[in-house]
């Protein structure tokens, strides 16, 4: 019997931003089990020569899979890959739940794999995710995954497959990284290049990175004056618009000198997942042209994730918050919505407060593919009331009942944010080993 | 452990519309209602949500006749209300509950279907109550009353202004209606009473001694029915504690305390819980005294005061004092601004004097959050807080802004659950939500690559990037720490959180994967796995019971104490976590009063319920979903504590006090015999004879007082601190109970002998204190480290009068390491062997080499800058320690060169001369350790000294090919002043950074990559003109070679001001280097160590092209061409060029020739064992380069292990040439350029360096390795141009003897690219032939000339260091030739240009075989170049 263990490297959590690698170790055990009788010598000798295992091959691949519940426009192409896939001869791929989008190379661990009884044999499997991925995604009609999958045949019988899945985060793409500062210290721009000063390459992920960080650093606050037909109510207060997963959307509201007194607002994160209509053939021939311009990611992949960058973010933003509390016009498509989290507060008394909605670590970040567009906005309900006092006139003297019952009236306002990948190493999911015994 | 968590929030408690100052602020027993006082008003709001029910203002005539109201006390039923006026007198207020009518403020929707609200949470579930406030009576006694506070439901204690104290019942308050005379059950004349002074409360002589003032009377009043009596503060400021001798409170039975060393006492306030007394003063601090109990008396507990950024005495009088609900945590405030909360004994949980509230506050003067009264709201997660009156300067807007804040806390579970201490979470309870960080800190690592964001794979391990391999062993793990700032916060169902806020208990099993929450009804749990909140299904089920005293996790069971409102019994329940949360999957015991407390372990669990009883039960688990619990036994704990609610916490253990020899209770290990109590923060073990069945609480023994919390390390693997007992005690810092083993040999031999006997007067266990920084949540025994949460604030915006103006506050979790401190304590009672042990045992984590420096520094820090003579120095003994671990001689140097330089002589005088520790790292090959010994010695030792080692780290740094370390280590000499030298050091500090760690600056750089090399010609060639002029650029080594005639003109371009005496010996000092590097590369080129070279010279800054050219003749000479290209393929690993003829046929050598494959390699088998230049012409001090030639030959195949090499080592991308476990390679991947890319422009870039010098030799064979026919005719070229016959004739011999190995091996790589050289081996016959005698003259001419300069040059080579002084002769020659050398750059710029155009055809003119277009471009130049360097010469 052999064993198949797999074991990612990074233990504390099987998460992998795009463009990162993924590492993991892959063992071989032939098992041995003890109910065999530890008999006479000749016999376990003899036991010996038939217990060796031998492996024909195995390999590893890391595939993205997708599942959806939308009429495909994509599946003869999504056909056309499963075919190419095929000639790998790993038919792992065809058993998974979901159609593959994304397929590396099949890397071969070993061929002719010879393990006596009790021996094992460890690999070493590494991949890149690919960049252009993607990420993790499990919503309501359409779902992206990732596995490892660890494929072996033993000679004369069926390959069997170990899948190991890992989670992928996105990090954007930058069209020009050129363009953007570099991180690093550049005093010494001018020093001589010799070929045998080794430097330190700057990756492209790492510039993404910190482009991000730039990107979600805190900047000039935005304030946003809240106020219905009846007047003013408060003032809302939003430090910045792009937040990392695991941060604290950190908003604050006055409601000092307000005309109208808000009783209660609530604060929801909501992810929004609008599906891309299948266009109109040529419209759609059109549209990819008009991407090429300006994206420059979306050019070879069919499947694309194109995270929303700054300016597209910036320009959501301004569409949204302009339009009143009830949209007049033809309301924006909002998608399947999921609520992640909520803060709710009743502030009859309140003057000054402040709005902390946590952002969790398990959701999938702003992302786009050419079916799906993830976005994330913050859905504010504030309940007022015009009534300022108890409905009578203060006393002189004596005493002042609330009344019983308080009219209020229910406004309702959308703000988009955009929510960035974490870094994966601080997000804590343990992850165990994934064995398979093949008997 | 209370943490606030962002800004706090304004509220207005004013009559609506209104805006009023609030006086004081007060919840009433169960924290549902809050009362909130202004100047003529007095209003109930509710607590959660903070929505108003009634207000009351009071006439203008009472206002008039009793002042405005001041003060406000609840009757416990929350029925009634007293408020006092400024006038003393006391209102009365009656809270009627209004049956009729559901609620008030019920929100009411508009028709309107877009004005109604959608979310469920909008809807509020809690049902306000509606209540009417009516004024009862006004009550005003003969002289003003001064303070008022409750004692019980019945009774209420006043205080008044003629010094006595009235005990009134709440109902006579009510009959009084308007009388003067109240008829008190008792007036208490304090003038009366027995004062005591501390320490002599039996001596009739201190009654009354102070005697009490004659005007002053009790200005501040609380009680607590623990204690037994009232904290008091008398108008003269003097802090007192009344106590009665029994419960009647009359002036016959009382007597008081003055409080000493409190003469200026502003307030106070009282711990029911731990039994403590606080009193603030005027001088800003806090005393804390606790209740000692054999004299009833008090005993001074600790003083807070705080002192971190903080002028002294800026702060004021200390203005409120607040236990929390819990007595977990005090808030404090001061007149002149600012908060902070202290744990129970006194740790600093947070202040806000130490928050960041940007520039332009000054917190000295204008503080933003001056506090005037402080309230608790529930649970403690909110804290009232009352600004003060804005002074006269402050502008309107400030007087118009309501005076309340409110500030929300987290706290951690451990105040409400202690039996959480046993897991290694940190879990926070909010309100509503819960705060989780989890994750190891410990981050695993493999193969020693970090695992560093983002990982795209650089660094050691690029030469794995794209294959799979076989590990030969399993990979080495070692862990990292890091620190996660992230939280998780976990909000609560809204369906459980609508009706049962707030959260009252919380839990975590251990493995951090469920969790569970109570609050006001019912229950609640989590699965982090799934993401679920599970919830009672049926609700009324949920409403039915209360959690009270504990929630804990066991085996996948929620086990809590709780009270069932239906059955009006208490009960312990348990719930499967994999079930429903239904009662019918439910267990429950019924036990006979409220639980107060429990704790498990293992299979028990222990109980304290309200009638003073302890009760310990087991739990078998019988499925997934049953379980039994069965009472063991009861024990009666009344004798220990004054009230059980005194019960901190409690645990059960098979901890004890004394090991018992093995055999005696082979079956006793399961069952936990000691329960182990806090009470009051007094650590009481109870330990069960092993004759009885039942523990005596009569042998209860007290371990240690002031305790918050306490942890138990049992079971563990790897550490030896296991069985522990670990108490912080707030201020007093931390402590542990450690037991101590005998040594392991000493053991056994005492159980031979009976030893235990032998030793039984020494203690098993002892009791080590240190020092915390921070307060511990988590106790992570295995790693040796405690982690806890700390206060951090940031500021989000400046904006002036905006609420966020204040900090935002943050939460985040921090780690300590205690090893060292526990080490140093065991080390300091001569406890070595088991600081030994203990060390050992965590050998593995990743700072324990900075645990051992931070021992030594703790020590070396204490002792050497100690006043006076320590009788009993402990470093001795910790370097001896510390030398047990190989990091020792790191740990030192570390340390040191962390300390002053004062304390160094100290730390040397023991732990060895610096020179001997310096010898040391050399033998063991420490060489970073090593060259951070020398800034030590440059301290410490004439600077002669210094020089003298570190030029004999360069000798080795080099020999090892520690490029950056000798770098710095010529950075190093050249930064000796030379008038040093003679002179001692003192205390100098010389900035030079030595040895910094790999990876320094100069390395990240930006956007080097292979390719940019080919692209970019601009770079090289400005590199080239850097190497040409070097001369103009570092006077230095213009220096070096200068005699001193030229010196004067020299200082100018130097530019150094320096006398030239100095500087002759500067140029000395320099000269040494240059002679130690040149030794060197002679060496490596006679080696054919070309790569080492290229790298040296990189990063050295040595000078080759001069260096070379001084060679040409010598070293760099070659005499054999085709074993120097077999040891340069050798260097290189690349496939040996002239294989020994093989079974390969003509075909599979023109593969190879078209693309070095690895396969074939690989099947070749083996590498050349013919090393001749091996060990015969190496020096010995070479051993280190040979042993890493032998490691590479003995692997010939070399499997790819991740294998960490040496930095400089990896340059080289050869991985190509060692790929087993590919897929077979296909035909493009053949086809590609046979070198590896960066090994082609390295040799490439050697090449150009060679021309450049004129060394014809290396440069051909370069040009062969690199098969550039194109070079190779440019080279021949300038041969024939240079018109020596002496070399034109010894390149045609090169060339024939190449061509001629090359056909005697028919495997040979160059095979193909050899016939192309034939024209040029004609062309040199021809002419050298046409040259014939003609030339013979002027040939010998040179010939001497240049055998005059080997001459010098080898005499130069054989010289010591030392003596080169005498050698004039040589260094005048390297005069001259330097100086021709100076020249030639001009030259060279001048004809640059010329000859760019002029050789443009030359290339194609050379017939080369165009097969390096990609360099074509390069071309010219470097043959423009070549041309020049021939002409010069």
């Amino acid at each position: 019997m052999i064993e198949i263990k797999a074991k990612l490297l990074r233990a504390d959590s099987a998460i992998y931003a795009t463009g990162e690698r993924v590492e993991c170790l892959i063992e071989f055990t032939h098992k041995v089990f003890q109910e065999e009788p530890a008999g006479g010598g000749t016999r376990s000798r003899n036991a010996n020569d038939a217990s060796q295992e031998n492996l024909a091959w195995a390999s590893a691949q890391l595939h993205c899979y997708r599942k959806t519940s939308y009429s495909n426009p994509s599946a003869d192409r999504t056909a056309e890959l499963t075919e190419m896939i095929g000639r790998t001869a790993l038919d792992a791929v065809t058993q998974a739940p979901g159609e593959v989008i994304v397929a590396t190379k099949p890397k071969i661990l070993f061929c002719d794999l010879r393990l006596q009884p009790g021996e094992t044999k460890m690999y070493f499997f590494n991949e890149f995710v690919p960049r252009d991925g993607p990420p993790t995604y499990r919503g309501h009609d359409i779902r992206y995954f990732y596995k490892i999958t660890i494929a072996t045949q033993r000679v004369k019988s069926k390959v069997q497959t170990l899948t190991v899945p890992i989670r992928v985060l996105p990090i954007p793409i930058i069209a020009r990284p050129d363009e953007l500062p570099v991180t690093v210290e550049t005093n010494e721009e001018l020093a001589p290049t010799n070929p045998f000063l080794e430097k330190r390459e700057i990756s492209e992920l790492e510039i993404s990175w910190h482009h991000l960080k730039n990107v979600t650093a805190r900047r000039a606050p935005k304030f946003y004056r809240i106020s219905n037909k009846r007047g003013f109510v408060g003032r809302f207060c939003l430090f910045k618009p792009a937040y990392k997963l695991g941060e604290d959307i950190v908003g604050s509201l006055d409601f000092g000198q307000c005309q109208v007194r808000c009783v209660q607002f609530s604060v929801k994160l909501q992810q929004q997942e609008l599906p891309i209509r299948p266009q109109i053939v040529q419209n759609q021939s059109l549209q990819s042209q008009s991407s090429m311009g300006d994206d420059v990611s979306s050019i070879n992949s069919f499947d694309m994730a194109s995270i929303a960058s700054g300016v597209v973010a910036d320009n959501l933003h301004k569409s949204a918050t302009s339009g009143s509390a009830r949209d007049k016009d033809a309301p924006a498509p909002s998608g399947k919505l999921s609520t992640i989290s909520t803060s709710h507060q009743v502030c009859y008394a309140t003057l000054q407060t402040q709005v902390v909605v946590p952002i969790p670590l398990h959701v999938t970040p702003t992302f786009r593919t050419d079916l799906v567009d993830v976005r994330w906005r913050l859905h504010f309900e504030f309940v007022t009331t015009t009534l300022m006092d108890f409905g009578v006139p203060n006393p002189e003297h004596g005493e002042l009942k609330a009344p019983a019952e308080l009219p209020v009236e229910t406004m309702v306002w959308n703000l988009p944010v955009t929510v960035y990948a974490a870094n994966p190493l601080q997000i804590y999911a343990p992850n165990q080993t994934f064995n398979l015994l093949i008997k | 452990m209370y943490f606030p968590v962002g800004w706090p929030k304004r509220v207005s408690l004013a009559l609506p519309g209104e805006s009023a100052r609030i006086q004081h602020v007060c919840c009433d027993a169960v924290k549902i209602l809050v009362a909130a006082v202004g100047d003529d008003f007095l209003g109930i709001w509710y607590a959660s949500p903070l929505i108003p029910i009634a207000y009351f203002r009071r006439s203008a005539d009472s206002l008039q006749q009793y002042g405005p109201s001041q003060l406000v006390v609840w009757k416990p039923d929350s029925r009634q209300l007293v408020l006092l006026t400024a006038a003393g007198a006391l209102l009365l207020y009656q809270l009627d509950f209004d049956a009729n009518g559901s609620g008030i403020l019920q929100q009411v929707d508009p028709p309107a279907a877009s004005l109604k609200r959608d979310s469920a949470e909008l809807f509020i579930k809690e049902n306000i109550p509606r209540l009417s406030l009516r004024e009862v009576c006004s009550v005003t006694l003969g002289s003003v009353i001064t303070a008022v506070c409750c004692i019980s439901l019945s009774e209420l204690l006043l205080a008044t202004q003629s010094c006595e104290l009235l005990r009134v019942q709440w109902a006579q308050l009510e009959l009084a209606e308007n009388e003067i005379q109240l008829p008190a059950l008792s007036a208490i004349q304090l003038r009366e009473i027995p004062f005591y002074v501390q320490q002599q409360p039996h001596q009739a002589t201190a009654r009354n001694v102070p005697p009490m003032g004659r005007d002053s009377f009790v200005a501040s009043l609380e009680y607590s029915p623990f204690i037994g009596g009232c904290a008091a503060v008398f108008s003269d400021r003097r802090a007192a504690f009344l106590v009665a001798s029994h419960l009647r409170f009359d002036t016959t039975h009382m007597h008081g305390f003055w409080v000493p060393d409190v003469e200026d006492a502003s307030v106070c306030s009282v711990n029911h819980k731990f039994r403590l007394l606080a009193y603030g003063q005027e001088s800003s601090a806090v005393h804390v005294y606790a209740i000692d109990d054999a004299t009833g008396g008090l005993e001074f507990s600790h003083r807070l005061m705080l002192t971190e950024n903080v002028l002294p005495d800026s702060l004021g009088a200390v203005n409120e004092l607040k236990w929390s609900p819990d007595g977990c945590v005090l808030a404090v405030s001061w007149k002149n601004g600012g908060l902070s909360l202290w744990s129970t004994f006194g740790a600093l949980l947070m202040s806000t004097q130490s928050w960041d509230f940007g520039l332009n506050v000054d917190l000295l003067r204008n503080n933003p959050l001056k506090l005037r009264r402080l309230e608790w709201s529930t649970e403690g997660y909110q804290l009232f807080m009352l600004t003060q009156k804005p002074s006269e300067g402050q502008d309107e807007t400030e007087k118009d802004r309501s005076n309340v804040l409110q500030l929300q806390f987290v706290k951690s579970a451990l105040s409400m659950n202690p039996c959480m201490t046993t897991n290694p979470h940190i879990l926070l309870q909010g309100e509503d939500c819960l705060y989780l960080n989890q994750g190891n800190n410990l981050e695993r690592t493999y193969a020693g690559s970090q695992a560093t964001f983002p990982s795209s794979g650089t660094g050691a391990e690029t030469t794995t990037d794209d294959d799979c391999l076989e590990l030969k062993q399993s990979p080495h793990t070692g862990s990292i720490l890091t620190e996660s700032k992230y939280w998780t916060v976990l909000q609560l169902p809204l369906n459980y959180a609508a009706t049962n806020w707030p959260i009252r208990y919380a839990a975590i099993d251990q493995e951090g994967l469920h969790l569970a929450v109570a609050g006001r009804t019912g229950l609640a749990h989590y699965s982090l796995v799934s993401r679920r909140w599970k919830l009672f299904g049926n609700e009324s089920q949920e409403k039915d019971f209360v959690v009270s005293g504990g929630l804990l996790w066991w085996q996948g069971f929620v086990v809590m104490g709780c009270y069932s409102l239906l059955d009006r019994t208490d009960e312990l329940r348990c719930y499967p976590a994999e079930c429903k949360l239904d009662n019918q999957f439910g267990h429950k015991v019924q036990v006979r009063a409220p639980v107060i407390s429990l704790n498990s372990f293992r299979h028990q669990l222990i109980v304290l319920t309200a009638d003073g009883i302890v009760s310990l039960f087991n739990m078998t688990k019988k499925s997934a979903y049953a379980l039994d619990i069965e009472c063991a036994y009861e024990l009666d704990v009344k004798s220990i504590c004054i009230h059980p609610a005194c019960i901190v916490s409690l645990t059960v253990t098979n901890l004890r006090n004394e090991f018992k020899p093995q055999g005696q209770h082979p079956t006793g290990a399961e069952q936990a015999e000691t329960i182990i109590v806090n009470v009051c923060g007094r650590i009481l073990m109870i330990q069960r004879d092993s004759s009885e069945q039942v523990p005596n609480t009569l042998l209860a023994t007290c371990l240690a007082s002031c305790v918050e919390v306490f942890w138990l390390s049992h079971s563990l693997e790897r550490c030896a601190m296991r069985d522990c007992l670990w108490l912080y005690s707030g201020a007093h810092g931390m402590r542990v109970w450690l037991p101590i083993l005998p040594p392991g040999r000493e053991r056994r031999e005492g159980d031979q002998v009976g030893g235990q006997r032998l030793h039984s007067f020494m203690s098993k266990r002892i009791m080590l204190g240190f020092p915390l920084k921070l307060y511990p949540l988590v106790v992570l025994f295995d790693n040796v480290i405690v982690l806890g949460v700390e206060n951090e604030s940031t500021l989000y915006a400046s904006e002036q009068g905006s609420h966020f103006s204040l900090p935002f506050a943050l939460m985040e979790r921090k780690s300590q390491i205690y090893l060292h401190k526990v080490l140093r304590q065991l080390i300091k009672r001569n406890l070595g062997y088991s600081a030994w042990e203990i060390a050992q045992s965590c050998r593995s984590l990743p700072y324990f080499p900075h645990a051992l420096e931070l021992l030594l520094h703790e020590v070396l820090e204490e002792e050497a800058t100690s006043k006076q003579p320590i009788p009993d120095a402990q470093l001795p003994s910790v370097l001896d320690f510390i030398r047990e671990f190989p990091v020792y001689l790191e740990t030192i140097v570390q340390c040191a060169r962390k300390t002053e330089i004062a304390l160094w002589p100290y730390l040397f005088s023991m732990a060895g001369k610096p020179k001997e520790l310096f010898q040391l790292c050399l033998q063991s090959e420490q060489l970073d350790t090593a060259a951070s010994y020398l800034i030590i010695l440059q301290n410490l030792e004439p600077s002669v000294v210094s020089k003298q080692y570190a030029t004999m780290l360069l000798d080795i740094a080099l020999q090892q090919r520690k490029w950056e370390l000798a770098k710095d280590l010529i950075r190093f000499l050249k930064a000796i002043d030379p008038n040093e030298i003679d002179s001692p050091r003192s205390s100098m500090v010389v900035n030079v950074k030595i040895a910094p760690p790999p990876q320094v600056s100069q390395q990240q750089q930006v956007n080097q990559n292979a390719d940019a090399f080919n692209m970019v010609l601009g770079p090289i060639a400005r590199e080239r003109s850097f190497s040409t002029t070097v001369t103009s650029n570092l006077p230095k080594d213009k220096q070096a070679s200068a005699t001193g005639a030229a010196t004067a003109t020299e200082t100018g371009s130097s530019g150094a001001p320096t006398v030239v005496r100095r500087r002759s010996t500067k140029q000395r000092e320099i000269f040494c280097i240059d002679l130690i590097l040149q030794r060197h590369a002679r060496q490596l080129l006679q080696n054919h160590k070309l790569m080492d070279l290229g790298h040296m010279c990189a990063y050295l800054d040595f000078h080759l092209v001069t260096w070379l050219s001084q060679e040409v003749e010598r070293a760099a000479k070659l005499e054999d061409f085709a074993r120097a290209l077999q040891t340069l393929h050798e260097e290189l690993q690349l496939p040996i060029p002239f294989p020994p003829p093989s079974k390969d046929d003509f075909d599979q050598l023109r593969r190879q020739t078209g693309g070095a494959g690895s396969s074939q390699t690989s099947e070749s088998g083996y590498f050349s064992l013919a090393t001749p230049n091996g060990a015969a012409t190496q020096s010995p001090q070479l051993q280190p380069s040979i042993k890493e030639e032998e490691e590479d030959l003995q692997q010939p195949s070399s499997l790819p292990v991740l294998k960490t090499r040496s930095g400089s080592q990896l340059s080289f991308d050869n991985f190509r040439y060692r790929r087993l476990y590919s897929l077979p390679a296909s035909e493009d991947d053949l086809a590609v350029n046979p070198l590896p890319e960066k090994l082609s422009i390295k040799l490439r870039y050697l090449l150009q360096l060679f021309i450049e010098a004129n060394c014809t030799d290396y440069a051909l064979v370069l040009s062969i390795l690199l098969q550039d026919a194109a070079s190779i005719s440019r080279i021949v070229n300038g041969i024939i141009r240079s018109e020596s016959v002496l070399t034109c004739r010894r390149m045609e011999a090169a060339l024939k003897q190449l061509s001629q190995s090359t056909f005697e091996h028919s495997g040979s790589l160059y095979r193909g690219f050899v016939l192309t050289l034939q024209p040029h081996i004609y062309l040199l016959e021809q002419y050298i032939q046409s040259l014939g005698d003609a030339s013979c003259a002027s040939l010998r001419e040179t010939s001497t000339s240049s055998d005059q300069g080997a001459d010098s040059g080898t005499g130069l080579n054989e010289d010591e260091v030392d003596d080169f002084v005498p050698n004039r002769t040589a260094q005048q020659v390297n005069a001259n030739q330097w100086s021709v050398a100076d020249l030639r750059p001009n030259h060279q710029r001048l004809t640059r240009h010329a000859s760019l155009e002029s050789n443009g055809n030359v290339p194609a003119a050379g017939g080369g075989t165009a097969q390096s277009t990609p360099t074509l471009r390069q071309l010219p130049r470097q043959n423009s170049r070549e041309r020049e360097g021939c002409r010069v010469m």
